[in-house]
């Protein structure tokens, strides 16, 4: 039985080690960040978050990041819910395409969406504008609100909104002041891993942006530069970006991977 | 009046409305849009010329470029040997990790970090902390063990298996976290049997917990392949393709021909299409293999 503790431990170092060391890097002067052999005890300084923050454009960056994470994870929740509602209760004549297309969002190469994407924006003058990736965004972010909405609908007894529905409510009224509270948490771990999502995003957001609305990830590969690696800067940038996420990701672990298989597993 | 009862009888039908003109306009219309790309040429790096239609020439371009084909390669191998990793680590923690467990919990928080990491943070640290040559990580620990490190992401060997070890790393907990859901479900009366009839921990396993988990894992397995054949985060921040071409997935060469190249983005449209084909026929073969 020990055995199995002791693989579980070299397990939980393997997953940590890397972003550990990230940290820990992040607070060593740049000459100690590249130490071989590595110092494992040290002098902290910040000096590496204030070149972050004072000396470049990541806190320009990561204001983008989260107003485009915000803005398209709010508009994929507000078309999105809708949506999965109305898969869940009614049968509609738009159904098994609306299931179809979803499915077919999840699978789609991104390459085949940004490649025509960036000929879109281009010509309509808005590349490197924030609206255009919160647009972009909705590919991917729909449809997992979609899906996730319906299989928190489906699980929910219809007896409340049926007499809801007895006691004078429009079905509108049953969906907004109903049904969707009753699955709050759900909608509320959704939020979250469309978040995350928006903010991990690398491809779109390196083809669509360039200084005006550039992203966190994006701005990340400036501290790789032909003459040298800025490496303390690069670990400060990289744990800004990391926790928030990795924070966000706790928060809502129970989800995560019912989220991950888009409902598949209940988790 | 009457108005007003239309709007009640296809409520169902104006709550998805918008759903589905915005995945319409954001998904059905940019597909379409590059399929015709496709069937043209233009450069961005050249706009006065236009686009104009060249049929299937991009196409017929696409069968006889090398990069296409070490593409085509790349991404088989790159699959396959994440796919592999995954699985096989994968199934092994979540075997581990169903039972009886102090700090389960605690554990299963703890692996699913590596999963939501920022993927390009994940490459950047790998490629500097990790696999450098002079200053990694992983050479000192195998220094310390007496043997030499060498430059993994300079190695036009080394690469890729250093590409794939770090999606390993990023992606096994999701395949672990899904399989310890499957196994967590399974009914344990057959496994009560089978260890009255005597199998043995290997024979439990093959013929009565895999069959058991498989379909769950399937789905998983499912969107690890699209996911890795997409793979470009990492490969970007890490050799972004190279050295050379050693690591120039077919995703890889696609933006490559339309956005650094020569800025063709109508041969990166039919790339991008062959590379769709292949996420169809291959998810296709795995549902197939699924059903038996």
């Amino acid at each position: 039985m020990w055995l199995v503790y002791c693989a579980l431990i070299i397990i939980v170092l393997i997953s940590l080690f890397p972003f550990a060391w990230l940290v820990v890097t992040s607070f060593k002067t740049r000459f100690l960040a590249f130490a071989i052999p590595p110092k494992w005890f040290f002098e902290p300084t910040f000096e590496n978050y204030q070149g972050v923050y004072y000396l470049s454009s990541f806190p320009k960056y990561y204001l983008n990041s989260v107003v485009i994470a915000l803005s398209s994870t709010a508009l994929s929740i507000l078309i999105g819910t809708p949506a999965g509602y109305s898969l869940a209760r009614f049968k509609v004549r738009g159904a098994s395409l609306a299931q179809s297309l979803i499915l077919l969002t999840r699978m789609m190469p991104g390459i085949g969406i940004i490649i025509p994407f960036y000929m879109i924006w281009k010509s309509a003058g808005l590349l490197d504008t924030h609206l255009a990736l919160i647009i972009t965004y909705l590919t991917f972010n729909l449809s997992f609100v979609i899906w996730m909405t319906k299989g928190f609908i489906e699980e929910i007894p219809k007896d409340i909104e049926e007499s809801a529905v007895v006691d004078g409510c429009t079905s509108f009224q049953v969906f907004y002041k109903i049904s969707l509270p009753l699955v709050a948490s759900g909608l509320a771990a959704i939020a979250i891993f469309c978040l995350i999502l928006c903010w991990n995003e690398f491809m779109f957001a390196l083809l669509l942006t360039g200084y005006t609305a550039r992203t966190v990830p994006v701005g990340m590969t400036e501290f790789i530069t032909h003459e040298a690696i800025r490496w303390g800067e690069m670990a400060a940038a990289g744990v800004s970006t990391a926790f928030p996420v990795i924070i966000f990701a706790l928060i809502v672990q129970r989800q995560l991977v019912r989220g991950l298989t888009f409902g598949a597993v209940k988790g | 009046m009457v108005w007003k009862g239309w709007k009640e009888r296809n409520i169902g039908y104006l709550l998805l409305l918008p759903a589905l003109v915005s995945l319409f306009g954001v998904f059905v219309y940019p597909i379409f849009y590059c399929i015709f790309l496709s069937f043209n040429e233009q450069y961005l790096t050249k706009p006065y010329l236009g686009m104009q239609f060249v049929g299937l020439a991009n196409y017929l371009r696409s069968i006889f470029d090398a990069r296409v084909l070490n593409g085509i390669q790349l991404t088989a191998i790159l699959v396959s040997g994440i796919l592999i990793g995954e699985l096989l680590l994968g199934i092994g923690i979540a075997l581990l990790l169903d039972r009886e467990l102090k700090g389960k919990v605690i554990f299963r928080s703890i692996i699913l970090i590596p999963m939501v990491v920022t993927p390009v943070v994940t490459g950047l640290s790998f490629r500097t902390l990790m696999f450098h040559g002079d200053f990694g990580m992983i050479n000192y620990f195998l220094s310390l063990v007496g043997i030499r490190g060498i430059g993994w992401l300079a190695d036009p060997v080394t690469a890729l298996p250093a590409i794939m070890l770090t999606d390993i790393w990023q992606w096994t907990p999701y395949m672990a976290l899904v399989g310890l859901a499957a196994l967590e479900s399974m009914p344990r009366d057959p496994l009560e049997a089978a260890k009255i009839d005597g199998a043995s921990r290997l024979q439990t396993f093959m013929y009565v917990i895999l069959p058991s988990i498989w379909p769950v894992l399937a789905v998983a397995v499912i969107f690890r392949i699209i996911d890795s054949i997409q793979i470009f985060d990492i490969i970007y921040v890490m050799t972004s393709g190279g050295p050379g071409i050693a690591t120039e997935t077919l995703n890889m060469y696609a933006y490559k021909v339309g956005f650094v190249l020569s800025g063709e983005v109508t041969y990166a449209a039919a790339i991008a299409m062959e590379l769709v084909l292949i996420v169809i026929v291959v998810t296709l073969v795995i549902r197939r293999f699924v059903r038996t």
